[in-house]
């Protein structure tokens, strides 16, 4: 007594070393294979201490072969011993095979085999009276003798799985300690009759998958101890309305997988302790249940309903207050009777999901103000009234997805106030609110503005185009905010501005971005600590102009605001839809630079601001006016809009036009030009007073200029920065009047970008210009 | 009894085994020779479905279009293993490893 099972390491290493067979250890568990060394072992063992276990797997031709066990083990006490493909040994005991190992007094026994050799007899179980659970289970048909069983008077558990199709009376004679039968699986047509009276203590009847198709009250005599009964999957069409009579205390009953086309009224009639019945999956359409099918029960606390319901009626679950779960999804149901949950105060969860549901009438969940869970997903409902859910104030989850939802009625959560997860993902959703002034207003709430403990919100797929002001601010606690494939179509740092503390994660993806606006600098309170808020941007159609500057300035970690380190964005997949220069360009490796916005043309004279034939651009990065007017027929500069106040630079570029001279410096607009592109013109000459005030960039590239005076290059030279201006392609004279702009090539050689493509062309070969000095193109001596 | 636990059962019967292959099938499906002699022994764990593809246990009451049937798992396990071309060099290798039976509910239709 006390003794455990005491083959260990040191028993494993031995025989290893000695016998003839290899022992492993693995985990905390033994593999012992005879004979060492074989591919295709007769025995393998293995020992699980700490379960209390041994598996005996065989590989046996004939019986003889169990000579070959190891010899002189002692494994010792275990609880549960399973034989897996083993022969019955002959006319010899199973417990002889339990001696050999020195295996003591086990409880359970299984015997799985498809490779018995002979038919299970009463001495294959001699000296295993003890045993509380016995399981046989055997693929090929196997003849039960009655009196198997006869010494088995400790028997609790009993299992037998063989294809059984006909089971002897007497075989449950002295079973009167068994608690519970499984034979699930087997041939069974019928049931001997008067068996439940031998059996006072069985509690849990097994008989699914059997051919059980005619049960009558008589096959039940005697069995009010019976707690549970399972007989799903027995091809059964029809029952007697009196069937159950005799299991009075009958509380878990499960009829699933059986052909029913209709069941009687009355069925339960006499289980009036019912607790949990199953009627899933039946296997041809049973339309409706008769009335007061699961009426007045006390007890009955849980329902799994599935088999092709099309309609309930109104009284099914009548007086049976306690019911807590009920499952009606896969089936057929369009609606559901006002009445049917009238008396259900004490429902957790309801499961209507998968079934064509098109309307619910509004007094349905009046009653069930305890519910917690409501699953209405996958049906075809299209809109959610003010009343339906008002006094559902306990309700932590509802799925509503993939319905057809269109209209939420403003008050319609107002008093769903313990929400915690809403799920209307892939509805038809608007939320319209009526717009003021043409603008949503900033506090404009949404539907769901009484769940302030909401955790998730998922909208997705929807057609929602406004962030409402209650996620942002009353829903403190909201983790999940689902707004993908909805409308949205543009952000502005009020939009994100979610108080959550909650890490809240944002997705915004496959919505209709296309601009996003962030301030430089929002001024936040001094002892401001910012709650994370993630938000995914990915794949918006982004137009990429300047509006989204300081957007692209953040996201590229250019500036670092106070305000954003609230923000996480996500923008690897958010590219440029717009405009067609930066087309799928990933927004956040965009230049800033070449972030523009066009600036207002008119086609009156008078108000005109983009000169006729040119066009203009704003660039926020810089502050810069751009009127670009090249390519075309110009022959003078045209007039020019004055430079915003906003706006400090003006680029004007008129690249390959007919200009033969330039304005006074003083001509409005022109006198703010900052930048000059005049390449490809006809400029014979420039004065110091044709170059506006503020001019750092002169590019006068292939024009006609044949010399540039002193007090120009003086201009030049005090105005001009590093490479800011370009002077090759035209016809320089080089002589003595040049010697002012050879000495200012010379002097400024940073300034002029293309010096060394500068040429003379006055002599018969063309000259470069950074090769003459001074003395080359005028002589000291004839100046003299 | 301290530490016995209830009786478990699986919807599909597998077997389990320690084996020590001398080769064994490399992801793309192609063979190679496992180092497995008496100095370098290497000890696998193997759990193989009883039979290919056979219906699962326990599963009489699935939805009417579902087919319950158990199927083969493996896992990929680096071994020390022999090249099959060129020189004779010892290399790691992974190998598919059957690793558990799962019953799978075949969806028809």
């Amino acid at each position: 007594p006390g003794s455990e099972a005491s083959f260990g390491r040191y028993a494993c290493n031995e025989m290893s070393i000695k016998g003839h067979c290899q022992c492993d250890s693995i985990m905390s568990e033994y593999e012992i294979v005879c004979p060492a060394k074989s591919e295709n072992p007769i025995f393998k063992l293995t020992i699980q201490p700490t379960n209390s276990f041994v598996q005996i797997v065989c590989n046996l031709t004939e019986t003889s072969e169990y000579q070959h066990f190891p010899e002189k083990m002692e494994i010792g006490e275990v609880d549960r011993v399973q034989m897996r493909r083993c022969m019955l040994p002959g006319h010899s005991p199973i417990a002889n095979i339990l001696d050999k190992l020195g295996i003591v007094s086990p409880s359970t026994l299984i015997f799985e085999s498809d490779n018995l050799g002979m038919n299970i007899t009463r001495q294959h179980l001699d000296r295993l009276h003890n045993l509380k659970r016995f399981r046989f289970t055997a693929r090929r048909p196997t003849h039960i003798p009655a009196n198997l069983l006869t010494d088995m008077r400790n028997l609790s558990h009993l299992e037998l799985r063989a294809n059984i199709d006909e089971l002897p009376t007497h075989l449950f004679d002295n079973l009167v300690n068994v608690e519970s039968i499984e034979f699930g699986s087997n041939q069974l047509k019928k049931m001997p009759h008067g068996i439940f009276g031998k059996m006072p203590k069985l509690k849990q009847l097994n008989l699914w998958s059997n051919k059980l198709h005619n049960f009558t009250k008589h096959d039940f005599e005697g069995a009010s101890s019976v707690l549970g009964i399972d007989i799903h999957d027995n091809g059964i069409e029809v029952l007697p309305h009196d069937v159950f009579t005799h299991l009075t205390n009958l509380t878990e009953i499960n009829l699933s997988a059986n052909r029913f086309r209709s069941l009687p009224e009355g069925l339960f009639e006499h289980n009036k302790h019912l607790n949990e019945v199953r009627l899933m999956n039946n296997r041809v359409p049973l339309a409706t249940l008769p009335s007061r099918l699961f009426a007045n029960q006390p007890e009955l606390r849980i329902l799994r309903l599935r088999c092709d319901l099309k309609s309930l009626p109104g009284d099914l679950f009548e007086y049976s207050t306690e019911i807590t779960n009920i499952s009606l999804s896969d089936n057929l149901l369009s609606t559901l009777p006002a009445t049917l949950l009238e008396h259900q105060v004490n429902l957790l969860s309801l499961d209507l999901s998968n079934n064509r549901l098109t309307h619910l009438p509004d007094s349905l969940f009046k009653h069930t103000t305890n519910l917690l869970n409501l699953r209405l997903e996958d049906n075809l409902l299209t809109d959610i009234t003010t009343d339906l859910f008002s006094q559902l104030g306990k309700l932590e989850t509802l799925y509503m997805s993939r319905n057809r939802l269109r209209t939420i009625e403003y008050e319609a959560f107002s008093g769903t106030t313990g929400m915690r997860h809403l799920h209307l993902d892939h509805n038809d959703i608007e939320l319209q609110q009526p717009l003021l002034g043409g603008f949503f207003s900033e506090k404009t709430t949404s539907p769901f503005y009484n769940m302030k403990d909401l955790l998730t919100l998922n909208l997705r797929n929807n057609s929602i185009i406004f962030i409402y002001h209650d996620w942002k601010y009353v829903m403190l606690q909201l983790k999940i905010l689902d707004l993908s494939y909805n409308n949205i179509s543009s952000l502005v740092y009020a939009d994100l501005d979610f108080l959550s503390n909650n890490r809240l994660h944002i997705n915004m993806t496959h919505n209709k971005i296309s601009w996003i606006t962030m301030p430089e600098e929002v001024s936040v309170p001094d002892d401001w600590k910012p709650n994370l808020v993630e938000v995914d941007l990915n794949d918006n159609p982004m137009d990429c102009s300047c509006t989204i500057l300081w957007f692209v300035m953040l996201i590229k970690g250019k500036i670092t605001p106070e305000y954003a380190k609230k923000f996480k964005f996500q923008t690897d997949r958010l590219t440029c839809s717009q405009p067609s220069a930066l087309k799928n360009s990933i927004v956040r490796q965009v230049n800033p630079y070449t972030l523009l916005c066009p600036f207002e043309s008119s086609d009156d004279p008078r108000d005109r601001l983009c000169p006729l034939g040119c066009t203009c651009w704003v660039r926020t990065y810089d502050k810069a006016l751009l009127v670009k007017c090249n390519n075309g027929n110009l022959t003078h500069v045209p007039n020019l809009p004055n430079l915003h106040e906003n706006l400090k630079l003006l680029e004007l570029y008129l690249q390959n036009n007919s200009v033969v001279n330039l304005p006074s410096a003083n001509t409005p607009g022109y006198a703010n030009v900052t930048s000059l592109y005049l390449a490809g013109n006809n400029l014979t000459h420039i004065d110091e007073d044709q170059l506006p005030r503020n001019l750092t960039h002169l590019d006068v590239r292939w024009n006609h200029l044949q010399t540039l005076n002193a007090t120009t290059l003086g201009f030049l030279n005090r105005t001009m920065s590093q490479s800011s201006i370009k002077l090759s392609g035209n016809p320089w004279i080089c002589n003595c009047d040049a010697r002012p702009l050879l000495l200012f090539t010379q002097d400024n050689f940073e300034r002029i970008e293309d010096r060394n493509e500068m040429l003379c062309m006055n002599a018969e070969i063309p000259t470069r210009m950074v090769e003459l000095t001074t003395n080359d193109i005028c002589p000291e001596e004839k100046s003299v | 009894r301290v530490g016995s636990t209830n009786e478990e059962e699986y919807l599909c019967k597998s077997s389990r085994r320690i084996m020590y292959p001398k080769k064994g099938l490399r992801a793309d499906n192609t063979w190679q020779l496992i180092v497995n002699n008496e100095e370098f022994k290497q000890g696998i764990q193997f759990e193989e479905c009883e039979g290919a593809d056979l219906p699962c246990d326990y599963a009489s009451n699935f939805a009417n279009n579902y087919k319950p049937i158990c199927r083969q798992h493996y896992v990929l396990q680096n071994l020390a293993s022999i090249e099959n071309e060129g020189k004779l060099d010892v290399v790691q290798q992974a190998f598919k490893i059957p690793s558990c039976c799962k019953c799978a509910l075949l969806k028809l239709i």
